[in-house]
């Protein structure tokens, strides 16, 4: 009697186990964006068919040979091992784009005096382009990572000022008014407004600071 | 590795390696909206 018993929840396991995996493969279909899949669909055969009509492999290669490097990339150790450098110093300059970034766009966001006092210098030497931060990171920091760190979180530092600052001049004015009531000091409304207000503009800078940290390093 | 790619003449590995950076950066951008979607919870 025993043993039957043992043997149904064993059944009644498996089964379980088996329509959860199930459900998680629905799930994920459900989330699949059809679209873009459809439209990656349509342009990865627009490559093939465009690139042996053509057929000048020189100016433009065949779909099944990229993707061939593609799989050789991958497989390599050397590449694997760039990636991952490159990885770090991407998150590392944003790292630091972000910890110079976020007290000065909250400060600037936050008074009207510091905006006016910094925005001209910040809107300024954002518009500098970053191959004339290179010969001068180069002397400042040597070879090596710290010019590409500096460069990067230089990048970062702008998007993530300029996204704070928007962030924290968003907040309704009457979020502070309720918090001072309720007996608020500096540090609650820094701590209950200001940040979690902020959050998604800061979000966004980091997101972007990201994004083009990347394409520089590359 | 682009660059080499570029000095060899090398259109496929380069446009490979431009894939690869392209899908990366994509990778990161997801893991960051999963934490904006995490962090801002509250906002929904």
């Amino acid at each position: 009697m025993e043993e039957k018993d043992q043997l149904q929840s064993r059944q009644w396991k498996s089964f379980s186990d088996r329509s959860r995996t199930m459900n998680m493969g629905t799930q994920a279909l459900k989330k699949l964006n059809y679209p873009a899949v459809t439209m990656l669909l349509v342009l990865m055969a627009a490559w093939y068919f465009g690139a042996h009509v053509y057929n000048k492999p020189f100016v433009f290669p065949y779909f099944e040979v990229v993707m061939g490097r593609i799989g050789e990339a991958l497989t390599d150790l050397a590449v694997l091992r760039a990636i991952g450098i490159t990885m770090r110093r991407v998150l590392l300059g944003t790292l630091y784009g972000f910890i110079i970034g976020l007290p000065l766009g909250m400060a600037m966001g936050f008074s009207p005096l510091i905006m006016k006092t910094l925005s001209p210098f910040v809107n300024a030497v954002r518009q500098i382009p970053t191959t004339a931060w290179v010969p001068l990171a180069i002397i400042w920091f040597g070879l090596g990572d710290g010019p590409t760190l500096f460069v990067l979180a230089l990048h970062g530092v702008f998007v993530i000022i300029l996204n704070t600052a928007a962030g924290v001049m968003d907040i309704n004015p009457e979020y502070y008014n309720a918090v001072k009531s309720m007996g608020a000091g500096p540090v609650e409304i820094v701590k209950d407004v200001i940040f979690p207000g902020a959050l998604p503009g800061v979000i966004t800078g980091i997101r972007l600071a990201m994004g083009m940290g990347w394409m520089t390093v590359v | 590795m682009i660059h080499a790619a570029q000095i060899d003449m090398g259109t496929d590995t380069c446009i490979a390696y431009m894939l690869i950076s392209g899908i990366l950066g994509l990778a990161l951008d997801r893991v960051l909206l999963m934490i904006e979607s995490l962090v801002l919870r509250w906002k929904r």
